[in-house]
Formats: C-alpha cells, structure tokens, sequence
C-alpha cells in the first residue's frame, strides 16, 4: 500500500515538472546566434553585409552551428541574405552567420520552424553588387552638385535608392525635415540613359541616391539595371528532402567517431550485465 | 571538445543524478545500483544520440524513452536482487529524468 502511493507521488511530481516546462518550452525565444556564437563571439569577425546565395547544388544548406551537422534551412540559389559575422574553422573554412529571422521562404525552401539565425560555409554565397562598388566604378563621373534639387517641392515622397540603378530603395522621404530643411546633396552623376542623380550622405539617418530627373518615380527602371559583380554563379535549384542531421559534420568531423563509440558502449554492457549479474532475480544456489 | 559528445555525458551524469533517488525508492541495493548505473550506460546515449541526430522531435523522444523504459524494465526484472517491479521503477526513473531534462 505505502509503495502505491510512493509511486503515486513520482507520478504526479514528474507530471507537475514535465507540462509547466512544456509551456515553458512553447513560449521560450531563440537567442540570437545561440550556444555557438555565445562561445565563439571573440572569434567572429562582424561583416553586416548582404550576400546572394550560391550554393554548387543549386541551394545553400544552413546548419545550427559550424560544429553541428544539423540543418536548420535550404534556401535557394540567387536569395539575397544577411551575413552578420564570419568565424574561421579548423581547417580554415570560413563559415557565416546567415539572419533567417526575415527570411521569406519560397515553395521548394525549408526553414526550421523558431530558427533564427544559422550558418554555412562563405564559399556557397555571392558577392552583391553594392554602393561601394557602384562609387569605385563611376567616381571619375561624379560632378559637383549645383543645388538642381535644392527647389524641390515633395508630392508624395522623395525615393532614395541603394545607387543608380539599383531598383533597390534605401527609404522614402514624404517630407522635409525640420521646418523645411532640404537634404545636403553631393555630387552629380548622369547615368548611360541621361538620368541624373545625386547622392544624400546623411539625412536624419537616411543616406543613398536620388534621381534628380524622377524624384519620386517609384518604378523607375533604367536600361543598365543593377550592377553585377565578376564572379560564378550556379544555377536554381529546388532544394531536397527534408532538413536533417547530417552524419558527415561539415567542421568538426568527429561525428562518426561519436556514433562508434556509442555502438562499442551499448555493445560491451549488454554483454557485461548477463556477465556481471549472471542468475535471475531469486534464484539460490 | 566535440558538442555532441559533451551533451550525451552532460545527458547521462544527469540521468544517472535522478534515476538513483527514484531507485532507491524501489528498493535498491548493493549491487542493484550497479545494475542501475549500467542499465542506463546502455540505454541513455543511445536515446539522446539518436533523438539529437533526428532533430530533437517531442514524438519520437517519446517512443524512445518507452523503448528505453521497456529495455530498463526488463533487465531490472531479470537481474535485480532486492528491487521489485522493475518496469514501474524504469517508469518512474524516466519520468524524472526526462523531466528534469526537459527543465534545464
């Protein structure tokens, strides 16, 4: 009777501490970059860029970790993704923290669900072409600016794009700031179409290029388009199978040697509990 | 050090940390405890290597602590000396440790 209610008792406190860590476990947030870069954060070198995935499958599998051959994501070839930080492995390879939090997947890509962040090897992504390239190719073109938006009365919104041709938009202006204090704008450049534009270095936090000739034309599009970098790049793939561990651990490789021993540990105790405790239970010799 | 490998000895010196009170209660001694440490030597890296290789699911968790409370169950029923019911002592012995896991 007494040991009835003794194992009574285990039940109900097991219960009582496995469904409120349940709740726990649904309302709990993902840090970002987790137990890896927690560990590893003085070794990671902040990189803040955007990078094109390009992966020789035709897809970039994210893992948890460097260390880890989880996989947290398959996203495909031609994505543009935030890079955060990079960290060097053993063996050199150089690994990236990719943000996932406002990653929209497409139909064929797969995201874990209450992942945020993941990394991959820096040698499946791309170079974007980006402002900084943009400037070192047309600088010899820049000309001063001489005040040709200094008038501008906005309709809607000023569109302030990433550069010239970039059809991607940095921020909208709708209005002046500051009792009408126009935007400092430097230098004038006039595109292979006759577009001109000028560049905004800071304005109340906003900075990029503004078409002079079409301030507000919010599906300008110029012959040229956006520029593009020297550099392969692989075909679209639709990624495949479902995100799983993978058995060869992309930067650590010692999974193997994990699995063999748990084999040799399972191996030699049911082999040495029949050894050790030979005759059944209530057995007398 | 590999993560893996810290997580199933971190798995098992926890579970090993529970499971023994739980054993007491049913009545073990002497040598039962080694048969405890044992069994579980057997069972528990093997649960969380393939729970963690498979990606941690709650429904698979699930059946393997069963395959690990039956495979418990039956070797404290056929080597034990002093404990009794051996499944329900495997029972209670997971229930805890897989509570506290799920805890921490």
């Amino acid at each position: 009777m007494r040991k009835n209610y003794l194992s009574l008792l285990i039940f109900f406190v097991a219960m009582f501490m496995i469904f409120p860590s349940l709740t726990a476990r649904a309302d709990a947030i993902w840090e970002p970059f987790g137990d890896f870069y927690e560990q590893h954060w003085e070794e990671c070198e902040p990189i803040n860029e955007s990078y094109l995935t390009n992966g020789e499958e035709g897809f970039v599998t994210v893992y948890e970790s460097p260390l880890s051959g989880k996989e947290v994501a398959k996203i495909k070839n031609g994505k543009a993704v935030y890079i955060g930080c990079v960290w060097n492995d053993r063996k050199g390879n150089l690994w990236g923290a990719v943000d996932l939090h406002s990653f929209k997947q497409e139909e064929g890509e797969t995201v874990r669900e209450e992942v945020y962040n993941g990394w991959a090897p820096m040698e499946n992504f791309a170079e974007i072409y980006n402002e900084g390239d943009f400037r070192a190719e047309h600088r010899n073109e820049f000309k001063e600016y001489a005040g040709e938006l200094d008038d501008y009365e906005i309709k809607n919104e000023i569109l302030i794009w990433t550069y010239p041709g970039s059809e991607e938009l940095q921020s909208t202006l709708p209005e002046y700031w500051n009792e009408n204090e126009v935007p400092t704008y430097e230098y004038l450049y006039t595109d292979r179409d006759g577009l001109r534009w000028t560049y905004i270095g800071y304005y109340y936090g906003m900075k990029g290029w503004v078409c002079v000739d079409d301030p507000e034309n919010e599906n300008l599009k110029t012959s040229y388009g956006p520029g593009k970098k020297e550099q392969e790049l692989y075909p679209v793939n639709t990624p495949d199978g479902e995100l799983q561990m993978t058995l060869k651990n992309p930067a650590d490789g010692s999974l193997k040697a994990v699995l063999i021993a748990v084999a040799a540990v399972v191996l030699v105790t049911v082999i040495l509990i029949p050894v050790i405790f030979g005759k059944k239970r209530g057995k007398r010799e | 050090m590999n993560e893996l490998f810290l997580k199933l000895v971190i798995s098992l010196l926890l579970t090993l940390v529970t499971e023994f009170p739980v054993a007491f209660l049913f009545q073990a001694k002497g040598k039962d405890l080694l048969l405890v440490f044992l069994v579980n030597i057997l069972t528990n890296p093997a649960v969380v290597l393939v729970s963690t290789l498979t990606g941690d699911r709650v429904s698979l968790q699930m059946i393997l602590e069963g395959m690990a409370i039956l495979a418990e169950g039956f070797y404290y029923n056929k080597y034990s000396t002093y404990m009794r019911k051996g499944f329900l002592c495997s029972f209670c012995c997971n229930l805890v440790s897989y509570g506290v896991g799920l805890l921490l």
